[in-house]
């Protein structure tokens, strides 16, 4: 509904602009633009900021660890934060500081993987069944619509439960996570481009290539791509979040990893129990995840206002 | 001289945008007497909505702002009235017809519900009351079989006829002061013609005065008594309509009647005016009209020109009457 | 509206399928025969029951045959019988589905009653302090994962304030107070959660809803401010919050199986949380699938509500 809207918004000389750069110097026009814009957005420059520290911790985890995180030490059980352990230590005398950046590291690059593959598989999807329409957009939007009707995380819970069947371990685990992930994030990107594709496909530079001889699929993915790029970044960027979200929701429930690999959903579980006395472990790993969230929407938010000059003033 | 229904004394509309300021409207004079019809016409950015909304006292404020200027409404300044004593002049003394009448009716009420809302509110009517006299005042502007499309949406009908509704909306309390903003801009060319003629009929079977806003001379040349072309937020030119078409003084207003074409035989090539209307956030010294004027002095890079008296009840400001040249 | 409805639920069959082939692979893909599973639960000669089982299931039979005498079983509301509590699962998943319903619908309720006039008010007074705070508020909802806020809520009201149970359920038609108070919090959590959301859209929408011409009509009608906002501007936006609180009752219905487990809530998302750890295939098969129809139907039903309240859209 809302890309249609935008759509009609637009001033009606946009279908008579040159058709659009190639696409490696679209999106690099598109990453030079978005630097210049960010400031003058602050929801998006504290995103921004938030996302920079976030990834630095993440590639600077071997670093910025002071302790092994999986490594058991009954002397120190339930500390609190001292200078040794900078966040304290959990039921297991292992220091929380170090936990949470080895989990964050893993929980991010689940979440970034998920997202392109969903990207990858939904994009080509959704802009395919839109260029050709007919049947192939029937099938197409029907899987879409089907995978849609699994609420919340159920088709998550399908995947882990297979998965623990089989008894998959370790990185087969995250694989089938990452997939399902995927799979779910998929029909949101396959229904956005599709909508993109079916208002673009009219426009004149489309009827021009086509005019010129370019094969339909060379069409849809070189020429229409470009244009549908700012709402799938907008999309994308939120859509982290939301699967840090599933991702720590899964493992709070215990159908994530297993422990004692370091993860802040089964972290924060575990420490339910201490709660009462040791309420500061049950905090770091929500806060952890509030704030990698927080990023994300706060950057995904400020990127919408930015892209969508319809909203700038707002 | 005849009553006056609406003075504007030096109004002034500015708003404060994050970019800087943009005067829209620049102490901007004019009168309006009973049963007279004014016209005001501009370009779009001319500052001429805005000074209907003003009236209206419709502007958002922040960002907008009325610094000086006054508006008399039947002798009393609108700009110092309470909000309540505002609402008690809104639709029962002054009513309003909207450009785009798809945006300016509600798309969620029925036609029915919306005007007699309007009724009751103000004029206390009954549920039934209000419902008979909204039938009364559809078949007023030409709806056909109003009984039947009471209970229709806006969108279910065909643009003139919504412009219609809109009308029989702002006439539903009987102001005696219409304020119509484009009334015709949005509409097919072939019911422009039927609608100015239903406005301007209506006005004169109900003794009503009008301010009629809009970009089109031709349309002016018709309907109204008196015309003040605005442009760039001050106005440049007023006088009886007659006399303007006749002998225009200010420079844009004679660009303005060279570039419609004419109906009356005589083979004439259309002359726009070059350039285009300068960028408000950033407005050209002194007169605004200077950089497509073909007959700019250097004073006119300077000074603001005054809107002075050329003939009787004939006001233009160029510099070019200072020297008598014109 | 009769033919448009027809034709929408027409179009639900294929999605259906979809939805009954995926959840049927998902057994098909696990390891093993399911009757090995089951063997072991049955006792007795494990040779007979064996045999007896594969011919109940139609494992002698090819996939396609399955899936369809599967589907007819299930268009009859046939699941079979739970693994674990030996029960027919539809009996086991219908006395789940009341107490999913009354947290979902309590939750979206207090949704809309936080962020309609939250949403309202900051849109009206714009770039006031109670907007900000309203857009603070909502964003970082959006962002604290519910299981924290949850937890956090118990750690508050139960452990250190003791005004509120920390989990369990009444049903509230055997004690209707007594069950709020077992409401309260998980409700809560569900409401602050999702107003979040709706918070922002009723704001973003009330909005785009305030800058458009027929509100400076009822202004210029004589309509009072409070008029012009509550009647006329806030129906139009009111049209988007609707649809999207259903979607989210529609999700909640299905997807409440965090907060039901730590409020050890007895509804039909910690059924299949619980059939997951007790390896109970039959039961998340057939759980999964009714949620899925649920969530289906209900987003048939939000649909037919939001052409309900908005006139401009046509049934074509």
């Amino acid at each position: 509904m809302s890309e249609l809207k935008a759509d009609k918004l637009v001033d009606g000389t946009l279908a008579w602009r040159a058709p659009p750069p190639p696409l490696v110097r679209r999106i690099a026009t598109t990453i030079s633009n978005v630097w210049y814009e960010l400031r003058k957005s602050r929801t998006a420059s504290i995103g921004a900021v938030m996302l920079v520290l976030l990834f630095g911790a993440c590639i600077g985890t071997p670093w910025l660890a002071t302790h092994d995180p999986i490594k058991q030490n009954y002397r120190e059980r339930l500390q609190p934060p001292s200078e040794k352990h900078l966040l304290g230590t959990d039921r297991m005398g292992r220091d929380i500081y170090s936990r949470l950046l080895y989990g964050g590291r893993r929980l991010v690059t689940i979440a970034v993987v998920a997202v392109t593959l969903s990207l990858v598989v939904g994009v080509p999807f959704g802009v395919l069944t839109g260029y050709f329409g007919g049947l192939a957009d029937t099938i197409g939007m029907r899987i879409v619509d089907g995978l849609l009707a699994f609420p919340g995380l159920l088709l998550y819970l399908l995947f882990v439960t297979v998965a623990q069947a089989w008894k998959f371990e370790g990185v087969m685990l995250d694989v089938v996570l990452v997939g399902a992930l995927a799979l779910a994030g998929m029909p949101e990107k396959a229904r956005l481009a599709r909508g993109s594709v079916l208002a673009e496909k009219q426009k004149e530079y489309v009827e021009a290539s086509r005019a010129v001889g370019d094969s339909p699929a060379r069409i849809a993915l070189s020429q229409i791509l470009p244009n549908i790029l700012s709402p799938l970044i907008v999309t994308a960027t939120v859509r982290l979040g939301f699967v840090i979200l599933i991702v720590a929701a899964l493992s709070f429930l215990g159908l994530g990893t297993p422990p004692p690999t370091p993860d802040w959903g089964s972290d924060l579980s575990a420490a339910r129990d201490y709660m009462e006395t040791h309420p500061l472990i049950a905090a770091f790993p929500g806060l952890a995840i509030c704030y990698t969230v927080l990023a994300f929407n706060l950057f995904g938010d400020g990127l919408r206002d930015i892209l969508d000059p319809r909203l700038a003033e707002r | 001289m005849a009553e006056t229904v609406l003075a504007l004394d030096e109004l002034t509309v500015r708003f404060r945008l994050r970019r800087g300021d943009l005067t829209a409207v620049d102490g901007v004079s004019f009168s309006i007497e009973r049963g007279q019809t004014f016209g005001l016409v501009g370009e779009s950015g001319s500052g001429k909505s805005v000074t209907a909304k003003a009236i209206m006292r419709l502007i958002p404020d922040p960002p907008g702002e009325i610094p000086h200027g006054r508006v008399l409404f039947e002798g009393s300044n609108i700009l110092d009235k309470s909000d309540t004593e505002m609402r008690a002049l809104r639709g029962r003394r002054i009513g309003m017809v909207f450009q785009e009448p798809m945006s300016a009716l509600n798309p969620v009420f029925t036609v029915c519900d919306q005007i007699s809302d309007a009724l009751r509110t103000n004029l206390g009517l009954s549920k039934a009351e209000a419902r008979e006299r909204v039938i009364e005042l559809l078949s007023l502007v030409g709806i056909p079989s109003p009984q039947k499309r009471l209970d229709s949406y806006v969108h279910e009908f065909s643009g003139g006829m919504r412009q219609r509704v809109m009308l029989a909306m702002a006439l539903s309390c009987n102001p005696s002061f219409l304020i119509a903003d484009e009334p015709t801009t949005a509409l097919d060319v072939t019911i422009q013609a039927t609608i100015l003629e239903l406005i301007t009929g209506m006005i004169e079977r109900l003794g009503m005065s009008l301010l009629f806003i809009t970009h089109n001379l031709g349309v002016v040349a018709h309907a109204c008594d008196r015309v003040g072309v605005m442009y760039a937020s001050h106005i440049v030119e007023l006088g009886d309509t007659r006399e303007i078409f006749a002998n225009p003084q200010h420079p844009y207003t004679v660009g303005l009647l060279n570039s419609i074409p004419r109906l009356d035989g005589q083979a004439k090539y259309l002359t726009p005016i070059a350039g285009s209307v300068c960028n408000m956030m950033d407005p050209p010294s002194g007169c605004k009209f200077h950089p497509r004027c073909s007959h700019a002095m250097d004073i006119c890079r300077r000074e603001i020109p005054r809107l002075k008296e050329i003939a009787p009840g004939h006001l233009a400001a160029c510099h070019l009457h200072d020297r008598g040249t014109a | 509206m009769l033919a448009y409805t027809l034709r929408r639920i027409a179009q639900l069959i294929p999605v259906l399928l979809v939805l009954s082939v995926a959840v049927f692979s998902f057994v098909e893909a696990l390891p093993g025969s399911i009757v090995d599973t089951l063997v072991g639960t049955e006792g007795g000669d494990i040779e007979e029951a064996r045999a007896i089982l594969t011919k109940e299931y139609g494992l002698d039979r090819p996939v396609h045959e399955r899936y369809v005498l599967w589907l007819g079983r299930a268009l009859q509301f046939d699941f079979g019988k739970s693994l674990v509590t030996r029960r027919p699962i539809s009996t086991e998943l219908l006395s789940r589905i009341p107490a999913t319903v009354y947290l979902a619908a309590v939750g979206i309720v207090i949704s809309l009653l936080i962020a309609v006039p939250l949403g309202t008010f900051a849109a009206v007074r714009r770039n006031s302090a109670v907007d900000y705070t309203a857009q603070v508020t909502s964003l970082a909802g959006i962002s604290i994962p519910e299981f924290w806020f949850a937890i956090l809520c118990v750690l508050l009201f139960s452990l250190y304030l003791g005004w509120l149970p920390s989990s369990g359920y009444v049903s509230p038609f055997e004690d209707f107070w007594g069950s709020l108070q077992f409401l309260i919090l998980p409700a809560a959590a569900i409401g602050f959660r999702q107003a979040a959301f709706t918070t922002r859209l009723t704001r973003s929408s009330m909005l785009d809803e305030l800058s458009k011409e027929y509100v400076d009509t009822a202004r210029a009608l004589g309509h009072s401010e409070r008029k012009v906002i509550f009647k006329y501007t806030l129906r139009n936006a009111m049209i988007p919050t609707i649809t999207i609180s259903g979607l989210q009752l529609a999700n909640l219905l299905g997807g409440t199986v965090v907060l039901e487990s730590i409020f050890a809530w007895p509804g039909i998302g910690r059924a299949i949380f619980e059939a997951i750890l007790q390896r109970d295939y039959p039961l998340i098969q057939a759980g999964v699938l009714v949620l899925g129809c649920i969530v289906v139907v209900m987003n048939l039903l939000v649909d037919l509500t939001y052409r309900l309240l908005n006139p401009r859209v046509t049934f074509a």
